[in-house]
This record gives C-alpha cells, sequence and structure tokens, in this order.
C-alpha cells in the first residue's frame, strides 16, 4: 500500500516508521501527514465500498482514529497503509452489513452531482452510477476482492494480508465479482 | 487492446478527495484521546505516587517499630572474665548477648528493645547472676535470683 502521489518536486519525505515513532512519542499533529499520505485513498476505498460518500467519510474517520489508538501495536510500522487498510476493511464490512439492512443501492458523490451539472459530464456521470449500481448489487466479500484487486491493485497475496482471506477464496471472489458486473453493466446498456 | 475489467477499474481509480472537514475531525478526535491519555496518566501518576509515600512511612514505622530503642547495659565489675545480660528479649540465652570490658573495666553492651517492660539480670564469668545497680528490680524473681526491669516507652528511639 502506498500512500498518495503528491504534487511537487522530488524531496526526502519521512518514512512511516519515522512518523509512527513520532506520534507515538507524543507528536500528535504528525499523524496529520498520515492522513495526508492516506486519507484519499482511503475515501476511495469506502466511497466505492458503501456507495455513499457521507457513510465512507464517517468509516474513514473512524478508522483513522482507531488506528491512532493502536498505534503502538502496529507492528511493521513501514507497511502502515495496509494496516491501516486492513482496518478501513473490517469498518466498512460493519458499515456495509449495516447500510445492506437499508438496501442502500446508489451512490451519492457530491462531486459526482456537481460535475453532471455540464451537460457533457453526463454520459460519464451516468456511466459512473451505472458502475456503482452494478457494485452495490454485488455480494459485499466480492466487492471487497474486486475493489482491492483492480482498484487499489493490490497483489493476492498483499490482499490476503489485508483481508484476512485465503488466496484461493479471493480469487475466486474476484472473478465471480467480475462476471456479475459484466452481467449487469452488459443488461444496463444492451436495455 | 485493454480489457474491460481494466477500463473499468481505472475508471473506478478515479480520486476521491477525503474533505477537509473528516481531516479537522480525524485530529481533533486523535488530540482528544491524547488529552484524556494524558489525563489519565496523571492521575495514575499521583495515585501511585501517593501510594509510595503511604508505603515508605509505613515501612519506616514498622522498621522504627521492628528495631526497638536503643537501651545500653552497663556493668562495673572491673575483676570478672566475662559478662552476658540474659533476659525476655533475648530468651534468656546467656550466649546471645555479651558485654564488651572497656579500659576502665567497666562492662557493657547496647540491645534494641522493643517498648514495654523488660526484665533482665547479667551473668557474670558463667555461674553468677547479678542484678543491675543501676536499674530497679523486677517484682518476683525468675531462675531463683533478683533481676531488673527496664521499660521503654513508645515512640522512643
Amino acid at each position: 500500500m502506498t500512500p498518495d502521489a503528491g504534487p511537487g518536486s522530488p524531496q526526502v519525505v519521512a518514512s512511516d516508521a519515522d512518523i509512527i515513532a513520532r506520534v507515538v512519542a507524543g507528536d500528535t499533529e504528525a499523524f496529520s501527514i498520515l492522513v495526508d499520505r492516506y486519507g484519499n485513498r482511503a475515501a476511495r476505498y469506502a466511497t466505492r465500498m458503501l456507495g455513499d460518500r457521507a457513510e465512507a467519510e464517517e468509516a474513514v474517520q473512524d478508522t483513522f482514529v482507531r488506528a491512532y489508538r493502536a498505534l503502538s501495536r502496529c507492528a511493521d510500522r513501514d507497511r502502515f497503509g495496509h494496516w491501516l487498510f486492513s482496518i478501513l476493511i473490517n469498518r466498512c464490512r460493519t458499515a456495509g452489513a449495516r447500510s445492506g439492512r437499508r438496501a442502500r443501492t446508489f451512490v451519492r458523490d457530491e462531486t459526482a452531482l456537481v460535475a453532471a451539472a455540464a451537460p457533457d459530464a453526463f454520459d460519464g456521470v451516468a456511466w459512473r452510477e451505472e458502475i456503482a449500481h452494478a457494485l452495490a448489487r454485488l455480494e459485499m466479500s466480492q466487492r471487497e476482492a474486486f475493489l482491492l484487486k483492480h482498484v487499489e491493485q493490490l497483489s493476492y497475496e498483499e490482499m490476503a494480508a489485508v483481508t484476512g482471506a485465503g488466496i484461493s477464496a479471493l480469487k475466486m471472489r474476484v472473478k465471480r465479482a467480475t462476471d456479475q458486473l459484466r452481467m449487469l453493466l452488459h443488461e444496463a446498456y444492451s436495455a | 487492446m485493454p480489457e474491460w475489467v481494466d477500463v473499468l477499474g481505472e475508471d473506478l481509480r478515479a480520486p476521491v478527495e477525503l474533505s477537509s472537514l473528516t481531516t479537522a475531525r480525524i485530529m481533533a478526535a486523535i488530540r482528544a484521546d491524547r488529552a484524556r491519555r494524558l489525563r489519565r496518566t496523571r492521575t495514575w501518576q499521583v495515585l501511585v505516587a501517593a501510594a509510595v509515600v503511604v508505603l515508605a512511612v509505613g515501612l519506616a514505622v514498622r522498621t522504627r517499630q521492628a528495631d526497638g530503642t536503643a537501651v545500653q547495659f552497663v556493668l562495673p565489675v572491673p575483676a570478672a572474665h566475662e559478662v552476658v545480660v540474659v533476659g525476655d528479649f533475648n530468651h534468656w540465652d546467656t550466649r546471645a548477648t555479651p558485654l564488651r570490658r572497656t579500659p576502665s573495666g567497666t562492662w557493657q553492651t547496647t540491645v534494641r528493645l522493643k517498648p514495654g517492660a523488660h526484665v533482665y539480670s547479667f551473668v557474670v564469668d558463667g555461674n553468677r547472676w547479678v542484678p543491675d545497680p543501676a536499674a530497679p528490680l523486677a517484682p518476683g524473681s525468675d531462675f531463683g535470683a533478683p533481676n531488673s526491669l527496664v521499660t521503654v516507652a513508645p515512640g522512643t528511639t
């Protein structure tokens, strides 16, 4: 799990382990560097996973606070990103189970709605909504596996580490998710 | 030609920016968490420090009580070869508390006694029981000879 790439000239940046050491030693403000590094990526995963921007923001907030509280127990500080994602994945599972009971299916992405105001952006927004709609119809474990593989681009080994699932089970979930998405999106555009 | 799933993945990789409000909330939550932890730590530190003081004072008092008060026994018998003091504080053991002879011929030793009344006697040259000429006699007489009495008041050192 790598941090969000930022603009600007190359600079020597503190490693995650260095920042964690500062935070654990009492420099609470240094934690904001980790939020800046991983916040957008976490927000993207949670948004795609939960299909609701507000719920995703809440899940990410909760994830970072939990990570802060457990920071001294982070065994491999240079792999903070993976560790954070394992917390986020669990948090999204809980939130997903809740929202699943409420049968939520559509993304409410404010950015997408603003973009939709421009007429030429409509097709793009509609396509994104179809994707979100199709994603929301996947089983949670399949959606999780698909996003980690094809959006977060983790290897199966990395996925196994952050989800706690076996590699063959993950491959099966990705395959089923892919087949399902192909079918749902085909239906949507042939309708 | 990329597979459709790659195109889909690329679409879904479109950036999602964490709102600045959420970032601010995260930092506010962890600042509050840290302040809470510090308060808890300080409370524990104060409690532990107080417990240490109470234990230390208790230990000092107990040690002082266990050590007792230093009482000097003196017997002026320059011609003696050996003098010991026996009493309830050493279970009347004639080997437990020998006295030392000073150059002036006086025999003396110091024993720490707990508060209360103690009955004792000197034994000169192994068989002669001699009461302390400087102390009152104890009521009754153990071992067939008059004994002396020393009283240690509580709180003296």
